[in-house]
């Protein structure tokens, strides 16, 4: 057989074509539960991880009940709407338009302490990033944060996933009077004291200031449930009050 | 494949020479991309070569089934196509079973298909190797590539990051605390690149193959491809008008060669062969060089010449005592007898088997079932034809005959057939598969008395033929040639016998007495003549085999001999006579009749140098007694030229002797052997007036050439420096 002629050449493309493509559907399909599952306990092993639990994947099921108490999907407005937390898709919601997205929250419960759990998505050097920033119920202060990545350079972008790149977040605040700052990620070291910076890393500058940018964003877009939960403590810590000074009075009468 | 060609030495250096003399990365170059990209850690580096070789294994072998249906033009594509199928694969389950890994190789999986080693390992050697070749040679680079990767890894991650595979070694070692601190800068790119280089260094400072290789590096390149090309040209390597790497490969086996010492050979001859050629092009031959060569070679002479001989002096002269025992005395050692020996030798032949029983009725008759073809006699037939080159002649002929011309007249007029013009053109009875495939299908076919079209030969000659006489084929019945068959049996019986017997007679003669073989066999011993080393008297292997070391020196049997006449001989040495000088009386006659005849040959020397002398002084009356005196004829050639056969050689002689004035004569003497002195009297020299072109120019420029290559072969030895390890002597 003549494997130079141009029939035969279409013929094997063709064919050649034809079963690679059943082949790479074939495996894709069989393993996509697999993969599946990988990702979301990865989710639930990260949204721990960033309020300070941190626990083997495969444990993720178990634990993740015992510490996530709520789960809010919100829109823009701040106001809870219908939806599963879980699954809201940041990288979709990320596409429309602001005021059309979803906003997932998780709400957690360590050492009786509630945190707030906000999913981040953003864009590094190579592809995206995301992560999982915790607040503490101030509203205000870190209380923990991992990030992780696609396909960021091995040893310099990608290690935006290490402990000593995520543990000092813990700590600083996202407000300053009132205005939300964020947490800068800070090229060649945060000087010492500043509540709203972190250690950048060597060589890895435009996934350092992606994450800057994507907590940025992301916080941003929870302003106003953040201004209303704060009202509500204000409200809740003014009738606590009322509560003592009633109880006080009591005393007094009797 | 068997096993144990698996484990072969050069399937070995398929593994191991990529890991070091020719490492993708720092002997060839390839992979460099991924060399720096992901070489900060020693994790994905570990986890990357894995991958990798899994990758490259598995295409190697795949590329190497598909091998022979790749179409060339496509196959690149067709590598891409291999190597990301198996790339998405590979991530697809790693992100399914090890999720981990599959996020700490990131991109770089997909990276892999840009990986340059892989897509090389293909078209090089998978397209030209069989499956299992391929993989170990898949395996072998990967195992390159990958010790490379990990080597630079380390040096990054340990040097950068003070980390091997996440663990801080450095901090646990303490060596902070000195005032150490990480090099940052190895962290970067540009470190992997000056690692690799580092590497390279030290490899090649090292390793003297490669710095031999690097001397030759352009010329091996363009060498080898060359050399390829010409192995693979050559229709010996090639199965159905393809190059085969098996048959390559079976047949150098065959002649002992490696493919390695094999194309080192070739490369030489190439070299060679290139040289002469550049030189053959610096020498040329002007038009007139040609024309003056040309001439010369075609010119013609005229000669006669008078040849005397010594038979008439012989007798004449005379030679005493004296001379011949000083002769015998000077010649001693050409009086010498060889040793000669006696042997007893045992022979076996188809006579000394007994006679087979006579055979059954059934066995004869399938004995002539098979080989009815010898009883039969094929169809034959009887033709005449004419035969015409030109085909227009051939054509008109045709229609005469067909318009009821006279057959055997016209091919007696017209044929060129010489041998059966005469007949008519007759050929006699013939069977087929002797006239040519044309004439057959032609003659076969007719009837008697038809007359053929014309046949057209690959000669060129055109046929008309006619079919006069058909015999049919004929087979002898079995009762006929019962007799022929009953000596066909016997002669095949004992033919058997005899072969049998043969081995039997081998083994028991490398083992045992002469005496012995020819009593267990019931042979009869013989013994020979005393004879001499060459002698005629019995057959050559017979007289080798009798003065052969096994023989004469060990006193052993012989090998079995087989014979002309189907004999099988063994013999072994009887009684030896060695070598003796002969005595004056056994030899006197000889030498005298070699004085007489050296004697009689310096006397027609001198009578024919006489005769030419006196004749070229122009004394003719001397001349004239002379050849009287002795009764002598001129005997004249006419114009020869070089080429003429001629009695004495004279053809060449003739050419030698100096070119005469015009109109003159050159007259000269030659002695032409032990019995014959000539006088040559050349007359003339001319040259044709037509002269062709003999290529004699080419013949000299070849000679020239050869001539330039060989000065230069020894210009080049004694230019060089020739050193002799002594103590490898």
């Amino acid at each position: 057989m003549d494997v130079n002629k141009n029939s035969y050449t279409f013929s094997f493309a063709a064919i050649m074509v034809v079963v690679v493509a059943a082949l790479l559907s074939i495996a894709a399909i069989a393993l996509k539960p697999f993969q599946s599952k990988n990702v979301l306990l990865e989710k639930k092993q990260n949204i721990l991880s960033s309020v300070g639990i941190n626990i083997d994947r495969e444990d993720a099921d178990v634990q993740y009940p015992l510490y996530v108490k709520q789960e809010l999907v919100l829109n823009a407005n701040g106001e809870i709407v219908d939806g599963i937390a879980f699954d809201v898709d940041l990288q979709k919601e990320l596409k429309k338009d602001k005021n059309l997205q979803l906003l997932p929250l998780f709400i957690s419960e360590v050492d009786e302490k509630k945190q707030y759990i906000i999913p981040l998505r953003g864009k590094g050097l190579w592809g995206p990033i995301w992560g999982f920033i915790a607040l503490e119920d101030d509203l205000n202060k870190v209380f923990g944060a991992v990030f992780d990545h696609k396909g960021e350079t091995p040893g310099l972008g990608a290690e935006i996933n290490r402990p000593f790149f995520e543990d000092p977040f813990a700590g600083k605040t996202i407000f300053e009077d009132g205005e939300l700052i964020s947490i800068k990620v800070i090229k060649g070291g945060a000087p010492k004291g500043d509540m709203h910076g972190v250690d950048g890393i060597s060589g890895g500058t435009i996934t350092s200031d992606g994450v800057s940018d994507m907590l940025y964003e992301r916080l941003n877009m929870y302003l106003p449930y953040f201004s209303k939960v704060k009202s509500e403590m204000d409200n809740d810590l003014n009738i606590s009050k009322t509560d003592t000074l009633l109880t006080l009075n009591d005393i007094i009468i009797k | 494949m068997s096993k144990n060609s698996f484990l072969s030495k050069k399937n070995k250096m398929l593994l191991s020479d990529p890991l070091d003399d020719n490492n993708p990365i720092t002997v060839q170059v390839l992979g460099i991309c991924s060399a720096l990209a992901i070489t900060v850690q020693l994790k994905p580096a570990v986890v990357m070569a894995l991958s990798v070789l899994v990758v490259l294994s598995v295409a190697n072998v795949v590329v190497s089934l598909m091998r022979k249906m790749i179409p060339s033009r496509i196959r690149i594509i067709v590598f891409l196509v291999v190597i990301a199928t198996l790339v998405i694969l590979v991530d697809q389950v790693l992100k399914a079973f090890v999720y981990d890994v599959s996020k700490e190789l990131s991109v770089f999986v997909g990276l892999i298909i840009t990986n340059c080693i892989i897509c090389g390992r293909l078209e090089a050697f998978a397209m030209a190797n069989p499956p299992g070749k391929a993989f170990l040679d898949g395996l072998g680079n990967s195992f390159g590539y990958g010790i490379i990767l990990i080597i630079v890894a380390f040096f990054r991650e340990l040097l950068g990051a003070g980390t091997l595979f996440g663990y801080p070694v450095l901090e646990k070692l303490g060596v902070y605390d000195l005032g150490y601190e990480n090099n940052g800068m190895m962290i970067l790119p540009p470190m992997a690149l000056v690692t690799v280089g580092v590497l390279i260094w030290w490899q090649r400072a090292r390793n003297e193959k490669l710095i031999e290789n690097y001397a030759n590096s352009l010329d091996i390149v363009t060498l080898d491809q060359e050399v390829r090309s010409v192995i693979q040209s050559n229709q010996a390597f090639q199965v159905e008008g393809q190059f085969s790497e098996d048959r390559y490969s079976q047949i150098l086996r065959l002649n002992s060669y490696n493919p390695i010492s094999y194309e080192i050979a070739q490369s030489k001859a190439l070299s060679q062969e290139q040289i002469k050629r550049n030189l053959s092009e610096s020498s040329f031959l002007s038009k007139v060089q040609n024309q003056q060569l040309n001439d010369l070679v075609s010119q013609q002479r005229e000669v006669s010449y008078i040849a005397i001989s010594t038979d008439k002096y012989i007798d004449i002269v005379d030679v005493d005592q004296n001379q011949i025992s000083d002769y015998f005395n000077e010649n001693n050692f050409n009086f010498v007898e060889g040793r000669k020996v006696k042997v007893d030798f045992v022979e076996m032949s188809l006579d000394s088997i007994d006679e087979p029983a006579n055979p059954d009725e059934d066995t004869l008759q399938s004995l002539y079932e098979d080989n009815t073809e010898l009883y039969t006699n094929p169809e034959q037939r009887r033709a005449q034809h004419i035969l015409i080159e030109d085909e227009g002649l051939a054509n008109v002929l045709l229609v005469q005959i067909k318009e009821g011309a006279d057959f055997a007249e016209l091919a007696k007029v017209n044929s060129e057939d010489s041998s059966s013009n005469d007949n008519g053109g007759d050929l006699g009875f013939f069977e087929k598969d002797l006239m040519g495939a044309e004439f057959d299908k032609a003659v076969f076919a007719m009837n008697i008395g038809d007359i053929s079209d014309l046949v057209a030969t690959d000669s060129g000659y055109f046929h008309i033929i006619k079919l006069t006489d058909i015999k049919d084929e004929t087979t002898q019945s079995y009762d006929e040639v019962k007799d022929q068959l009953v000596a066909l049996y016997k002669k095949n019986a004992k033919q058997k016998t005899l072969f049998d017997l043969q081995e039997e007679f081998a083994s028991l003669a490398y083992e045992e007495s002469l005496d012995m073989v020819a009593d267990q066999l019931d042979l009869e011993m013989q013994t020979s003549d005393f004879f001499a080393q060459g002698s005629g008297d019995y057959d050559q292997a017979f007289v080798a085999a009798a003065f052969s070391e096994e023989v004469i020196e060990n006193s052993e049997n012989s090998q079995v001999l087989e014979l002309d006449g189907g004999k099988f001989v063994v013999l072994a040495l009887s009684s030896l006579q060695p070598e003796r000088q002969k005595e004056l009386s056994e030899v006197e006659d000889q030498i005298r009749s070699i004085l007489r005849n050296i004697a009689a040959k310096k006397l027609i020397d001198d009578l024919s140098l006489s005769i030419a002398s006196s004749l070229a002084s122009g004394d003719e009356v001397m001349s004239k007694k002379l050849l009287a005196d002795v009764d002598l004829e001129w005997n004249s050639e006419g114009w020869i030229e070089r080429s003429s056969d001629l009695p004495f050689n004279l053809a060449s002689i003739a050419f030698t002797i100096p070119k005469p004035a015009d109109g003159e004569h050159t007259y000269s003497s030659r002695s032409v052997n032990n019995s014959t002195s000539l006088v040559i009297d050349l007359s003339g020299v001319r040259t044709p007036e037509e002269v062709t072109d003999t290529g004699v120019g080419e013949l000299y420029l070849s000679q020239e050439n050869n001539e330039m290559f060989v000065a230069l072969i020894k210009q080049l030895r004694e230019n060089a420096e020739i050193k002799v390890f002594t103590d490898l002597l």
